[in-house]
């Protein structure tokens, strides 16, 4: 069962990856990394039992990024690509480039001795925001904390860069 | 049906990666270069949920609740940094943004 939603999940994920990089159109750029990204917290929740992160996953990249993302893509008004301006020499390289290292990957992979799942070592963890929750308020609250600090300046910031300076001289 | 071993899913984590990297090479505008760069995020993000399943250690899930944090203050700032870009510029093609001074 697990095998069968990995297929599924994996073969959405890099098909709508795909997309992402050809389609010439941004807002369908768009759509497909939200239709990547649902498909990557499906493969969280259902594949790796991490449900937290597949509701995190969701929540913050399908939902808050990806409006935000759509939002700035409407506001400029960005128009189709309309030919091709790169050369055919360098998207052939690139290209290249990007399937070489798949291919190093793929051997470094195959290479090696598959991990099997760690089947007994405390059992499959049912309830994972419970666990998230106690570490994320005991070993690892001071990260935390400064993940607040983190996102206040990251506001701050955006509301500086996107005030209009009056008059600037 | 084989038996999904972590390999697998550290390939799928590649191929989302390399697209993501073929996408910042091959595409010239900066917001598609953005989105790919988002992807390449993913990639990382799902390698180490692999590891935390199969290593059965929380603590990674950890770390990427942290990079989705930090993704998304990115982006936000990211995103304001390209509007800014294109109210002076006027555009958003990478071609045309060839000056660090504005």
């Amino acid at each position: 069962m697990e095998a069968i939603l990995f297929w599924i999940f994996s073969l959405g994920m890099i098909v709508a990856g795909i997309g992402v990089v050809l389609s010439r159109n941004p807002v369908a750029s768009a759509l497909s990394l939200a239709v990547s990204i649902v498909f990557l917290a499906l493969m969280y929740g259902f594949c790796l039992n991490a449900w937290f992160l597949m509701v995190i996953q969701v929540a913050v990249y399908a939902g808050a990024v990806m409006v935000l993302f759509l939002f700035i893509i409407m506001l400029l008004d960005i128009k189709e690509e309309e030919k091709r301006t790169r050369g055919r020499f360098y998207s052939l390289m690139g290209s290249a480039l990007a399937l070489f290292l798949m291919a190093q990957f793929i051997a470094v992979l195959l290479s090696t001795e598959p991990v099997k799942a760690a089947v007994t070592a405390g059992g499959p963890v049912n309830d994972d925001a419970h666990v998230i929750g106690t570490l994320l308020f005991t070993k690892y609250l001071l990260p935390f904390e400064i993940t607040s600090i983190l996102l206040l300046v990251a506001a701050v910031g955006v509301v500086l860069l996107s005030l209009k300076r009056e008059s600037s001289s | 049906m084989m038996e999904i071993t972590l390999n697998h899913y550290l390939g799928v984590s590649g191929a989302l990666f390399m697209i993501g990297l073929a996408g910042v090479i091959l595409r010239r505008d900066i917001l598609i270069i953005y989105m790919s760069l988002e992807m390449m995020l993913n990639a990382a993000n799902l390698s180490l949920v692999a590891f935390s399943k199969y290593q059965n250690f929380m603590d990674a899930q950890i770390m990427v609740f942290f990079v989705i944090t930090v993704a998304a203050a990115e982006v936000a700032v990211g995103l304001a940094l390209i509007v800014a870009l294109y109210r002076v510029k006027g555009t958003t093609r990478v071609q045309d943004l060839t000056t660090l001074k504005l």
